[in-house]
């Protein structure tokens, strides 16, 4: 009796999920399989795995982004954290630091930058919006500040530790043919998953999001649990800035301008609402695949770049659209 | 008189649930007609139907003789049916001028939108309905019930030939229902026709002139209300007859351990020097007419009140609770009077909504949710209080009206709580589901749950609780036990304060 009511549970699970996410895979599947008989580069492993190493670092940032979502918040600084933090980094390492230190420091300014973001935003009753946007510019302006506006570059002459081999191969490296950057991905996909689907914080930030009314008479905390957000997607963009910096050998002010946006239309593609207290982690893997491939298609169909951005906005909209229309007719 | 609306053979179906299964009644013009059931009988989905919100799968509406196309909220005003639904249609961001007039602008100033006459019509309607609420506050700042009244308001403002309303009292406060009942019976006598529904058979009984019995989304009888008595109709809700419904025996706590423990409690604007004790096991009740501050006693005990003076102690020791989390933690539960309101989270399942109070259970040390115990907590209140779902995953804003109130319910009692403090535990909820929840509260006492309930209901206080305690003008003025604990003493306390 109970190993059936086990598998009948487990059974609706699988579909009452993946009922969701549905109608993004399938506008997924159409743009893949349209570039796959446009281009006849398109459909290769080289190519495919190239498109995954490309969407790797958004991936990562997206995946914090989806959380801060739920929570019914907005984080538009991840850009601007992503690219400090490789800047300090690439500057202390330069500096004679060890890298294993500069990189836990690095990682740990992020997610400092976040704590802050949390902890402004639920102590303070600003709005998410502003704070970030202003901690955006604080931030970005910091970066300019260090690098003076040049190009910092990581490579044996700049800095002197033996250990650099293996920071750059977090970046460059392959393992079994996949980009250890897409490994990252994998890994940050699934712990995200992990912790929105099976943890009581998950659990929590949902609640948070959906009503923040019956959460404060359920007796949850919803300052920890929005800080907790804000602080993950701090961490997550700086360790996307280091594999970044690791895998270009070098960084500079002005990098990662734009990726919070990038960041927030895979979540939305993916079907996470905007208002909070509803998201899915595999709709914005799926949202995240979408951008990418729609990158890497346009430049193998030759469309010129001028064209590039138009055609992605347009294909933004048409894929949610896709995805409200199946939803609605699943439900009648 | 003529019949002014007939359903025939509607059938709504919403996925696996057959919400309205053939059903088929006429309502007679300018008549008050009650339709009841138990939750999630059909009641709200026919008035859905009714009101343009939802086709039906089958069947038709027939008006005046003619089958008409309710195929938007649109189309029914035309028609001149207004509808007070049970969850609020309001714009909470405009003033309650603004929405008694959302999408009729026009319709006072000869075409031209003239605020200053909107204002005036709407202080008329609500001082007809006996309210003083200023026709430029703001809904969002409204109490629950002062909504409830704008949205009646708004009705009576489209100057309707047929009034549906959807269970408009779960939200007033007695004075303010009698009120309404004397605006609905002006109505009648102008020739309005009103469908009106509602879990209280006591009011329904003296105000309507036929009724209307679901259950099961199917119809199960009609009747002119002088022909059947309250048991009658209650046999017919509930498809049987129900075990004896107050049948508690009454037992005396008071030489247990105090659990709660309340001295000089003041808060001000709302109750003065209230102290009072409950034992361990205990049910005590607490009566008191409407604003006699029982509601902010309970609130003030939750850590929901921003100023209290006096003490609190708990198990012996000072309590201090500045938020419910406090609270909870302080092994407190709290059933409150807007439960629905103020407690669901729309987009979550069943399943999710019973376990957010419970965070100790449902997660293991490392906070890894435990889904299976998630799954069984839910299921098992799911069949306890009867909720009726075909599934724990469903989305809580998916169930009936009383079947959401059942859920936010079963959340609290499934906190394990040590304290359980209950306000108008029968708002919205049908009979044999209060006597279920009853009958769980008593099987708990055994491990020593303590329960303090606010009720207005005088039969349910003396049938429930162990002590009567009774509340005037924030005072507490008696506290009713043994010889004395009768409906006699309990009113002359209520009234009259000594
Ligand atoms: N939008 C919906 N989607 C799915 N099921 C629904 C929806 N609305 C209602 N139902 C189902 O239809 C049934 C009838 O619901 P309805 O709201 O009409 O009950 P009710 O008689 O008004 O009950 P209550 O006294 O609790 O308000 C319930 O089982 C409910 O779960
Ligand atoms: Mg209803």
């Amino acid at each position: 009796m109970s190993a059936e009511a086990e598998t009948n549970v487990s059974r609706r699970r699988v579909t009452f999920s993946s009922t969701k996410e549905i109608g993004i895979f399938i506008a997924f599947v159409v743009i893949f399989l349209f570039f796959s008989v446009m281009s006849p580069y398109f459909f290769n492993l080289e190519n495919l795995i190239n498109i995954l190493r490309q969407i790797s670092l958004l991936g990562i940032i997206a995946m914090g982004m989806c959380l801060v979502i739920v929570c019914g918040e907005i984080d538009l600084s991840v850009g601007s954290i992503y690219g400090a933090s490789a800047i300090l980094t690439a500057v202390m390492m330069m500096n004679g630091f060890p890298i294993w230190l500069a990189f836990v420091l690095g990682i740990a300014v992020g997610t400092l930058f976040g704590l802050i973001n949390g902890i402004l935003i639920t102590y303070t009753k600003i709005p998410a919006l502003i704070v970030t946007l202003g901690m955006m510019n604080v931030v970005r302006g910091i970066s300019l500040i260090i690098s003076s506006g040049r190009v910092v570059n990581i490579s044996p002459r700049t800095v002197d530790d033996p250990t650099l081999p293996i920071f750059l191969f977090l970046g460059q490296g392959k393992i079994a043919g996949i980009p250890v950057m897409c490994l990252f991905f994998i890994a940050t996909a699934i712990g995200a998953y992990f912790l929105y689907n099976r943890t009581l914080l998950g659990f929590r930030m949902k609640a948070v999001g959906g009503s923040a009314r019956a959460a404060r008479a359920s007796g949850i905390n919803s300052n920890v649990v929005k800080t907790a957000a804000f602080a993950i997607v701090g961490f997550l963009s700086a360790l996307a800035g280091l594999l970044n910096i690791a895998f270009l050998g070098s960084v500079q002010g002005t990098t990662g301008q734009g990726m919070e946006l990038n960041a927030i239309a895979a979540v939305i593609i993916g079907g996470t609402s905007l208002a909070g207290g509803q998201g899915t982690i595999i709709g914005t893997v799926i949202g995240v695949l979408i951008m990418g491939v729609l990158n890497n298609g346009i430049i193998l169909l030759g469309i010129s770049p001028f064209w590039q951005m138009t055609i992605v906005g347009a294909v933004i909209i048409l894929a949610v659209a896709l995805d409200i229309w199946t939803r609605k007719s699943g439900r009648s | 008189m003529s019949d002014i609306i007939d359903f025939r053979h509607i059938t709504k179906i919403f996925g696996a649930v057959t919400a309205l299964d053939d059903v088929s009644f006429s309502i007679k013009e300018g008549s008050i007609h009650a339709i009841v059931g138990e939750n999630g009988a059909g009641k709200s989905t026919l008035m859905h139907i009714l009101g343009g919100e939802y086709m039906p799968d089958g069947g038709e509406v027939v008006y005046r003789g003619k089958p008409v196309r309710l195929d938007s909220p649109h189309a029914a005003h035309e028609l001149g049916v207004a509808v007070v639904y049970q969850e609020f249609r309001l714009c909470p961001n405009l003033t309650v001028t603004e929405n008694l007039f959302l999408g009729r602008e026009r319709q006072l100033g000869d075409g031209k939108v003239d605020w200053p006459r909107m204002q005036t019509r709407t202080s008329e309607i609500l001082a007809g309905l006996g309210s003083s609420i200023d026709p430029t506050a703001l809904v969002e700042n409204l109490s629950i019930a002062d909504q409830q009244i704008v949205e009646i308001a708004r009705a009576l403002a489209l100057d309707a030939e047929v009034i549906i309303m959807d269970e408009p009292t779960s939200a007033l406060t007695l004075k303010e229902a009698e009120e309404l009942f004397v605006n609905l019976k002006a109505l009648r006598a102008r020739g309005v026709t009103i469908l009106y529904i509602s879990h209280r058979l006591e009011e329904i009984f003296p105000l309507c002139d036929r009724i209307s019995v679901l259950r099961d989304g199917r119809f199960v009888g009609g009747f002119e209300i002088a022909d059947i008595d309250q048991a009658g109709v209650v046999r017919l809700i509930a498809g049987g007859d129900l075990a004896d419904l107050h049948a508690s025996e009454v037992r005396d706590y008071t030489d247990r351990r105090k659990v709660l423990e309340v001295n000089g409690l003041s808060r001000p604007g709302c109750f003065s020097d209230v102290s009072f004790a409950l034992h361990e096991g205990e049910i005590v009740g607490i009566y008191g007419l409407q604003g006699s501050g029982r509601t902010e006693v309970l609130e003030t005990i939750f850590g929901l009140a921003p100023e209290w003076a006096g003490s609190i102690s708990a198990f012996g020791k000072p309590m201090n609770n500045r938020s419910p989390s406090d609270a909870i933690r302080n092994g407190l539960a709290m059933i409150p009077e807007n439960r629905r309101d103020a407690g669901i989270f729309p987009d979550m399942s069943i399943m999710d909504n019973v376990n957010t109070a419970n965070a100790g259970d449902m997660s293991n040390s490392a906070g890894v949710l435990r889904r299976r115990f998630m799954a069984d907590t839910a299921e098992d209140f799911i069949r306890k209080l009867r909720i009726k779902t075909s599934s724990r995953f469903k989305k809580i804003s998916q169930l009936s009206g009383g079947n959401q109130q059942k859920v936010i319910i079963a959340r609290w009692l499934a906190s394990h709580p040590r304290i359980v403090l209950v306000d108008e535990l029968t708002r919205g909820i049908d009979v044999s589901a209060k006597f279920e929840i009853y009958k769980i509260l008593k099987s708990l006492r055994e491990s020593g749950l303590s329960i303090l309930m606010v009720s207005s209901e005088l039969a349910e206080i003396l049938a429930e609780s162990d002590r009567i305690l009774v509340m005037k003008n924030g005072a507490m003025v008696a506290d009713l036990r043994g010889e004395r604990r009768t409906k006699e003493q309990v009113i002359r306390y209520a009234l009259a304060g000594q």
